[in-house]
């Protein structure tokens, strides 16, 4: 020890030994950061690169110390050295490291890092000793061979130890090994030197073209910094190159995965890329998916098939296997110098169930759930179009519930929708799975039966329709008894188009409302006659009015009080050219329906006011107001105007209303009423006892008089309900301080009840017929001979 | 268990319903004694759940059913019975709020029919089908339970659905 210290003190020249321990310690931190990239994970090419640079300034390191320590060393005489052999000698130092660095790649484990680190050792001392053989020194040189085996070892034992440092799983420790490395550099160099012994001999010569060795050492350190230099430099720039790739894909991936939309990046066939959102579709990870084959997911596409420029649909199979519809379009993208393909996927689920949604809303009624009009539409056509592929027939039948508007009116559209609820319930009760129950709108429904026209059949399916909607409805502590009429027609026999078919079954429904509603009619032939007659009375109906084709009748009233007329009631009478007398009942609905009531009551006023004129002026006239009448606003201010016209005081004229009236809309009626009676005029609630005879209309509206519909005064007074019933309405109105008229009084045994009963007044054949105007005024002055008319 | 429920919280007010139906039933006389009593062990069970009882009759091809319980469960179960095709021509006799419940033991029992029972009752059920208004709903209700008391007692037709903790002469 004692030896070497003094070999390196004394005999060298210390600056160039610094200069040489620099070299050592660059060299060997370049083996292990440069080795350190051959175990990375990239091509074989790269790490081949690397293991190459790593060898060279490895060895050159070596080298460069051993050279540059020996031309520190100063014999004191004159030195020289063999330019091949000092050559030879890096040449077996870069193949004994290559050796050893091989090893320490190709062998696994800690043996051979151990034996591939003794052979770079040994790469020092081979580099040495062959360089030694190349240093010429004017004189001769002894070896000690227990200190020549001593450098060898140390070189090896360190080489070795330095390997299986470097791969210790901590830092701390692996940041040893270089300089172990350079101990077993500095160690088998300076032993070395320590063992030699130089005895001048001016005989030897030293061969010729030896340099300075000043300009020598520079040059060599020159070099060899350069090359470690070099490499470094580009280990630095390839990390720093790497690094900011690493940054360039992160941030490709983290947009890529805040994309909505799926994508996959494929190199070929592979899948090489995958983002959260495509992940979540698949509920498959990307490592589960990295590397393995597009069809995994596609299964029927390859990746050529998907185009650039549309989106094409296509099915993705998910984690379960389940298939998710898919949109797919595809980009070319160059990602690390090589082709790729970006395919974006978008998820058709949701779209497709919204389209369904949008689907079931525009094709079923909101409130009930069931197809509306326009899906019912489509079926019908459907319907139509089977058939004419020489299908089957097939029944439809319309629905129009009964006293639905009235209940809808009365209890609000909230008890209304609940009952439409409920019937729809029932209807699909009442149908096989393979018809078809719509709403068309309001309370129409429609079924469209399938399976043939046994009318065995559609008897069955109507009357249980009929049976189920007549039972009653329990809502809200309220009782509903509803109802339903059916019109059925059948294809084709009925129809050969939807409209056909339709308005034939309409033609039936309306059959069915006349008969009495509550029940089915079949179409038949005889209907569109019916309504072809219907047309053509509605045409003369709009002429009559011009033609002057309409007559008022009169039929007297008696004041039971004074035994004498006090009034009568005008009768509307059309005398047809070419039919006769028409009834009112066949007339007015068709007047109402078409509007014509409007013009028509207009003028029954008119004549009305002037008619009366002509009788004494105490007397007064009753006219009756359609429903349809009181829609009109202007009600009020068109008989403001007539009385005003004709001069007829208010308090003669006498307007009846039925409950129909003040069913439509109660306070516009009421409203108008009430500026009938400022007017002075008497209002009458005609027909009571029909209908709903709500006695709440009674208490809302103090009408002057109530008539006591016909048909129970006829059955009095042997029919104890008529009797009953005649006998409560006088009570009634006489508690109400209303008058009240017996309407229909025929024989003298009627009119003694009524009157015992205490009715005010008193109409019917017993008292008169109805008569034309002559007659009643020519009764009238009979009656009242020293009254003046007005 | 049942007893409890003979007092009603006050929140709960006891609506009563008693309808008529036609029978719609095909099969042997036993196959519909079967079905009757599978409806009456249905109605029960669901009856039990809403806190409904009553008892329903059934004769000669006619169903006469009470159900009494609060209304909304009261109107639900009378809409399934207007939606049931078992049933044809389903008349309403009485709907009204009660003072109290007429079976609270039973969620739903059937009324025994035989014997001097059916005697008993016949004059009365054809009275209820020709001239319903003339008879007063709530006779015809005390006089099912009635039936239902004597047919117990005589023991010719257990009620097919009571609690097991009632016997139902007990239940007053």
């Amino acid at each position: 020890m004692n030896q070497l210290y003094t070999c390196v003190t004394q005999q060298h020249d210390l600056r160039l030994v610094a200069v040489a321990a620099l070299i050592c310690g660059l060299g060997c931190y370049a083996t292990f950061t440069i080795g350190r990239q051959v175990f990375r994970r990239q091509p074989w090419r790269e790490r081949l690169a690397w293991a190459l640079t790593g060898v060279i300034g490895t060895s050159s390191a070596i080298w460069a110390t051993h050279f540059i320590a020996m031309l520190a060393y100063e014999p004191g005489m004159a030195i020289g050295f063999a330019v091949g052999q000092t050559a030879a000698s890096l040449g077996m130092a870069a193949v004994l490291v290559g050796l050893g660095a091989g090893l320490v790649v190709m062998w696994p484990g800690l043996s051979g890092r151990l034996v591939g680190g003794a052979i770079i050792g040994l790469a020092i001392s081979a580099m040495h000793y062959t360089g030694m053989g190349a240093y010429a020194v004017q004189g001769s040189l002894a070896w000690d061979a227990a200190t020549v085996a001593w450098s060898i070892a140390v070189g090896a034992g360190f080489g070795s130890l330095a390997m299986g440092l470097a791969f210790h799983r901590r830092r701390a420790v692996r940041n040893l090994a270089p300089m172990v490395l350079m101990l077993a550099v500095c160690g088998t160099h300076f032993l070395g030197m320590s063992a030699v012994t130089i005895r001048f001999d001016p005989r030897v010569e030293i061969p010729g073209g030896s340099m300075d060795t000043t300009i020598l050492s520079i040059l060599t350190t020159n070099a060899v910094l350069l090359i470690l230099g070099l490499s470094l430099a580009a280990l630095h720039l390839w990390r720093l190159n790497r690094r900011r790739h690493e940054a360039e894909s992160q941030r490709l991936r983290d947009l890529a995965d805040i994309a909505v939309e799926g994508l996959m990046i494929c190199d070929g066939n592979t899948i090489c890329g995958i983002n959260h959102s495509l992940e979540r579709v698949l509920g498959r990870s990307s490592e589960d998916l990295l590397g393995g084959s597009l069809q995994r997911v596609l299964t029927d596409l390859s990746i050529s098939d998907i185009p650039r420029h549309q989106e094409i649909d296509a099915v993705l199979h998910d984690a379960a296997g389940l298939p998710i519809p898919v949109r797919l379009i595809a980009q070319s993208i160059v990602i690390k110098a090589k082709p790729h393909t970006v395919v974006a996927v978008r998820d058709q689920r949701e779209r497709l169930r919204a389209e369904v949604e949008m689907h079931r809303l525009a094709h079923h009624d909101a409130l009930t759930g069931l197809a509306n009009r326009r899906q019912f539409n489509e079926a019908l056509s459907a319907r139509f179009a089977s058939r004419r592929s020489g299908d089957d027939t097939f029944a439809l039948m319309l629905l129009d519930l009964d006293r639905f508007k009235t209940i809808n009116d009365t209890l609000g559209h909230g008890m209304g929708d609940a009952l439409l609820e409920r019937v729809a319930q029932r209807l699909r009760r009442a149908i096989r799975s393979d018809d078809l129950v719509a709403r068309l709108g309001g309370d129409e429904f429609a079924i469209l039966k399938a399976g043939g026209i046994d009318l065995a059949e559609i008897q069955v399916l109507a009357e249980r329709v009929l049976d189920l909607l007549g039972r009653p409805f329990l809502i809200d502590g309220h009782v509903l008894n509803i109802g339903t009429s059916i019109g059925i027609a059948l294809a084709p026999s009925d129809g050969l188009t939807s409209g056909q078919l339709m308005g034939n079954a309409d033609l039936a429904l309306y059959g069915a409302k006349e008969d009495g509603r509550g029940r089915y009619r079949m179409f038949e032939e005889s209907m569109n006659v019916r309504i072809q007659a219907r047309r053509s009375l509605e045409l003369d109906l709009r002429r009559a009015i011009a033609r002057q084709e309409f007559t008022l009748v009169y039929q007297p009233q008696l004041c039971v009080r004074t035994g004498t007329y006090d009034g009568a009631e005008a009768l509307i009478r059309w005398q047809h050219p070419e039919r006769g007398l028409i009834p009112p009942a066949e007339f007015i609905p068709l007047a109402e329906e078409t509007g014509l009531i409007g013009p028509l009551g207009e003028w029954v006023l008119r004549t009305v006011c002037t008619d009366a004129l002509t009788w004494p002026r105490h007397l007064t006239v009753a006219v009756n107001l359609s429903p349809v009448q009181f829609r009109d606003a202007r009600l009020a201010q068109t008989i403001r105007t007539i009385l005003a016209e004709t001069g007829l005081p208010g308090a003669r004229l006498e307007v009846e209303i039925t409950e129909g009236s003040l069913l439509q809309d109660e306070q516009k009626t009421l409203a108008i009423l009430r500026e009938l009676r400022t007017l002075g005029i008497r209002i009458s609630m005609d027909d009571f006892g029909t209908g709903y005879s709500s006695l709440s209309y009674l208490r809302r509206f103090p009408f002057d008089k109530i008539k006591i519909d016909q048909s129970f005064v006829r059955q009095t007074p042997d029919d104890h309900d008529s009797a009953a019933i005649v006998r409560a309405i006088t009570m009634l109105g006489a508690s109400l301080g209303m008058k009240t008229t017996a309407e229909g009084v025929e024989t003298d045994a009627q009119s003694r009840f009524v009157m015992d009963e205490g009715c005010d007044q008193l109409q019917g054949y017993l008292i008169s017929r109805p008569i034309p105007l002559a007659s009643v005024a020519a009764l009238f002055s009979e009656a009242f001979p020293c009254v003046q008319t007005a | 268990m049942r007893a409890d429920s003979l007092k009603e919280p006050l929140a709960l007010t006891v609506h009563r319903l008693l309808y008529r139906s036609d029978m719609h039933l095909t099969g042997s006389e036993a196959d519909l004694r079967q079905e009757v009593a599978e409806i009456v062990r249905q109605s029960a069970a669901r009856n039990a759940e809403s806190n409904l009882t009553g008892a329903l009759l059934h004769s000669r091809g006619v169903f006469i059913q009470v159900l009494e319980g609060p209304l909304p469960a009261l109107e639900t179960t009378f809409e399934r019975i207007c939606c049931d095709l078992r049933h044809r021509r389903v008349e309403l006799l009485e709907f009204t709020q009660a003072a109290g419940r007429v079976f609270p033991e039973w969620s739903m029992t059937s009324v025994p029919t035989d014997g001097s029972a059916e005697t008993l009752f016949r004059p009365f059920q054809e009275k209820l089908e020709q001239a319903f208004e003339a008879v007063s709903a709530q006779t015809a209700i005390h006089l099912l339970r009635s039936l239902i008391v004597v047919g117990s007692d005589s023991d010719r037709a257990k009620p097919a659905a009571t609690r097991s903790a009632s016997s139902p002469g007990a239940g007053g």
